[in-house]
């Protein structure tokens, strides 16, 4: 009946199954990974909860799943089935097992939530499956805290900066929808963690990082938390990170504070509207939320460019602005080489902001750094096409000129790409199953 | 666009809570919307600007409107929700349309949330919401503050629609017909009529962009009373295409202090059906049809698309024959033309149906809809161009500049007259 029922269903989300999974299906073993052993444990100055995740498809070794935190916030950390399950059931799906069973109670308005998670992603990306969660002591909804208290990410990125400043700009201090908590992640980079675990360069300059927020923090009146967790490491990689797990990966560290907080706000990524595809989207991200614990995207309204302005008019947050996620220099912060800091100076100097800014290596753009600046996504192409007029009306022709240069050598580019027909299908499998070779041959060729 | 004298009336046994909604840039008369309630309910009614604010931001957003100014203070989560919620809006239907801005006389400052939270939600009698008040009972234990304590029947979105002249009477029997569902489920019926509707009186803004905001506006009217308030989700999250209300636009409905949560949408259709089916008082008061008004007779007509679906489900599971409110025992396949399946969630709830029929037996109607779904699966191909014949027809309009479309008409027109 179990095997009857799982064909079923991986049939509807169109997937053929390989002989040797039907062969486990039919002899009824069940694939699922399971979450066990979810704990608190004491930790110099705080405390950490921690999950032992057993994967049973995959080829994985057992992995223990943590988040773990300092200070006074430790004691409200919590070893709550609803967290682990967020952080692994993403996983799971991207390793192919069917079930994830867990320990004790989960919600049953996550439970529903994952269902639409699933509902969506598959929608998205057809050969993904839903994975069923099994908990063993049942379903059981949690319930909020009272007085309600809310949290929001921080990265000290333009998106969270614009989250925790339109939230003080709209709410007074004492409103039960303002700002008291703000979640400082050390383990959601790539670079953080290596085969071995933290990397020590990473950690030391996240704490650099702690201690520069400080100012900010104390301005703003926010309970800076940082935290520290392996969440992003039980992902398969960054491409199924990016695309489907940040969002659930954000969602699972709120939880472990569902005793603190009842609203967690995710800064959006400055697309307005309806955006692509991505791990962290409006219209998943709240399916992640339980009864006890609202998760939020916030900030949906506002573009890129007028969040970067918001950040702009706040001196405190533009002295510690930080978009970059290479390893920090040590007088300017970012980079100011990588895609991200091309991006965000060059909306700064659009605002006439660049120059006050300390944590850029460069305090002006030019042109040729435009032309070099990648846009690679119309995500890009939207943000820096946000500047044009900018750039015209503080009298800078030429970098609005560059600009719209830059922007259509892109859109060339795209149309040269074909997306339909014989030719895009070959390209298609060409960048699928034989790593581009096809056309670069013929690149070359021409 | 001016929305000014809130007030609190009286009218007849029922108490108002009104507002004149003056046209700024387009000619039309100055109306007065209102919400209203019976008397054990009528102190929780509030002045609330969010409610008339909802109720009018959609037709002024269509009609061009510059601006809403309004008596009171907004939310500023609500105003940044209603941004969002415009900005998709025009996304969706390729507007150039601008959002009018919002001018709150007092300000926007965050309204406190109720001391004691409550639930309520809309219950139309449908399969949607009667499953989303069942998994809700069947998820919460009655003293959760998820739990719904509160059910809203509406009187002026479906009965009561501009146009249908006075339905009171049959609104009456379809609110005695809830009646033993919500003293099942332990909750309160309210009877709310509005008369938002007359904002947009040719009702093309209703479906597409407006009943769930329409909705929200409602619960706004109440937000002394609840402080969340459900919506179902009328589609499958798996099928969503662009519709009034969706799981992406009502979250954005939320003030500080009244949630409003789009709900169920992880549910396909034939889960919902199988949830009020198994629910003894729902499957004998199930209402679906926006046709069949008739006062003293069935809630149902049987015969339009709506019913014809539901049954079908109701028949899938083999719980028509004691599916009260349908009129109809016997599906035959000759009754399958009413359907039309014309988007992407339609054609998920009828590959279930498929299945399910087939597993019963019933043949005859499993091919039936086999055919409709065929149908709308050829022509989503032909006008997505996909396929080999969408091939061709891009290489005919980029490379030949239509002949070959041209030309295919003339020989169906030919052929048509021969035949």
């Amino acid at each position: 009946m179990i095997a009857r029922s799982v064909h079923l269903s991986n049939r509807k989300c169109g997937i053929k199954l390989q002989r040797s999974e039907r062969r486990e299906i039919s002899s009824g073993k069940e694939l699922e990974m399971r979450i066990v052993d979810l704990r608190k444990v004491a930790r110099p100055g705080g405390a950490r909860v921690a999950a032992t995740v057993i994967w049973e498809e995959c080829d994985r070794p057992t992995q223990e799943v943590y988040v773990e935190c300092r200070g006074p916030a430790a004691e409200d950390l919590a070893p709550n089935p609803d967290a682990f399950l967020l952080a692994c059931v993403m996983p799971a799906m991207e390793y192919r097992e069917r079930r994830v069973q867990i320990e004790g109670t989960i919600c049953p308005e996550l439970r529903n939530g994952l269902g639409g998670a699933f509902g969506v992603i598959c929608d998205w990306f057809p050969e993904k499956w839903i994975v069923q969660t099994v908990a063993s002591g049942g379903v059981r909804p949690t319930v909020p805290r009272t007085p309600s208290r809310v949290a929001s990410f921080m990265s000290a990125g333009i998106d969270a900066l614009a989250t925790l400043r339109c939230n003080r700009l709209d709410y007074p201090l004492d409103h039960p929808a303002s700002i008291q908590d703000c979640f400082f992640l050390f383990g959601f980079n790539t670079y953080d963690f290596s085969a071995s675990g933290p990397v020590a360069e990473r950690l030391d300059d996240f704490e650099r990082r702690v201690a520069r927020m400080e100012n900010l923090a104390r301005e703003a009146r926010i309970n800076l938390i940082p935290v520290y967790t392996n969440v992003r490491f039980i992902a398969k990689d960054f491409d199924s990170w990016n695309r489907r797990g940040m969002g659930a990966g954000l969602a699972s560290v709120a939880h472990a504070f569902s005793a603190r907080i009842s609203r967690a706000l995710i800064g959006s990524s400055g697309l307005q509207g309806v955006s692509p595809p991505s791990g962290t989207h409006p219209l998943v991200d709240p399916n992640y939320s339980s009864a006890g614990l609202e998760i939020r995207q916030d900030g949906l309204w506002l573009s890129r460019l007028e969040k970067t302005a918001i950040v702009g008019d706040w001196d405190a947050a533009l002295a510690i602005v930080q978009c970059c996620q290479q390893h920090e220099l040590h007088d300017t912060i970012n980079c100011g080489r990588c895609n991200k800091c091309f991006r965000t100076m060059i909306q700064l100097a659009a605002l006439g902001k660049l120059e006050k800014t300390h944590t850029f290596p460069s305090r002006a753009v030019t042109p040729e750094m435009i032309h070099q600046a990648e846009v690679s996504k119309k995500i890009d192409a939207t943000y820096l096409e946000q500047t044009v007029e900018l750039f015209m009306s503080v009298n800078r022709p030429d970098l609005a000129q560059a600009v719209r240069d830059r922007v259509a050598r892109y859109r060339e580019r795209e149309k040269q790409v074909p997306r339909r027909g014989w030719w895009g299908a070959v390209k298609q499998c060409d960048s699928r199953w034989t790593g581009g070779i096809l056309t670069r041959l013929v690149r070359r060729l021409r | 666009m001016r929305i000014t004298n809130l007030a609190r009336e009286q009218h007849g046994e029922r108490a108002r809570v009104a507002a004149d909604v003056v046209w700024e840039t387009i000619d039309r008369p100055t109306s007065r919307i209102h919400f209203e309630t019976i008397e054990p309910f009528a102190p929780d009614l509030a002045l609330d600007p969010h409610a008339f604010l909802l109720a009018a931001i959609v037709p002024a957003f269509r009609a061009g409107e510059a601006r809403i100014a309004i008596d009171g203070a907004v939310c500023p989560r609500l105003r940044n929700g209603l941004e969002t919620v415009m900005q998709v809006l025009a996304q969706w239907y390729d507007s150039v349309r601008t959002l009018p801005k919002i001018e709150p006389r007092d300000g926007f400052r965050p309204p406190m949330p109720c001391p004691r939270p409550r639930t309520g939600m809309f219950l139309s009698g449908g399969v949607d919401s009667l499953a989303m008040l069942r998994c809700n009972r069947l998820d919460y234990p009655m003293d959760h503050p998820g739990s719904v304590r509160d059910c809203f029947f509406v009187y002026g979105f479906d009965i009561g629609m501009p146009g249908a002249g006075d339905q009171t009477s049959f609104f009456e029997q379809a609110r005695r017909s809830l009646l033993p569902i919500v003293q099942d489920a332990g909750a309160d019926l309210i009877p709310v009529h509005t008369n938002l509707r007359i904002l947009d009186p040719e009702g093309s803004a209703w479906p597409d962009e407006w009943f769930g905001i329409a909705t929200a506006s409602v619960a706004h009217a109440f937000s002394g009373r609840i402080s969340s308030a459900l919506i179902a989700a009328s589609l499958d999250i798996k099928g969503l295409v662009p519709v009034g209300s969706h799981p992406f636009l009502d979250q954005y409905f939320s003030s500080a202090g009244l949630q409003i949560i789009h709900d169920g949408a992880h549910m396909s259709r034939l889960q919902k059906i199988r949830l009020v089916a198994d629910w003894a008082p729902a499957l004998k008061s199930v209402r679906v049809c926006w046709a069949g008004v008739k006062v003293g007779g069935p809630l149902n007509c049987g015969q339009c698309r709506k019913c014809m679906r539901t049954m079908l489900g109701f028949l899938a599971i083999g719980k028509l024959d004691q599916a009260e409110t349908f009129p109809v025992r016997q599906i035959t396949p000759t009754m399958l033309h009413v359907i039309h399946i014309d988007n992407a969630h339609l054609l998920g709830f009828s590959n279930q149906l498929i299945e399910n029929l087939r597993a019963i037996g019933r043949q005859d109607l499993a091919d039936g809809l086999a055919k409709l779904n065929d149908a709308y699966v050829r022509r989503s191909r032909w006008e997505k161009d996909l396929g080999w014949r969408g091939a061709l027809r891009r290489f005919d309009k980029k490379y030949l500049g239509g002949c070959l479309i041209r030309a295919s008409r003339v020989v169906d027109r030919l052929a048509g007259r021969s035949a």
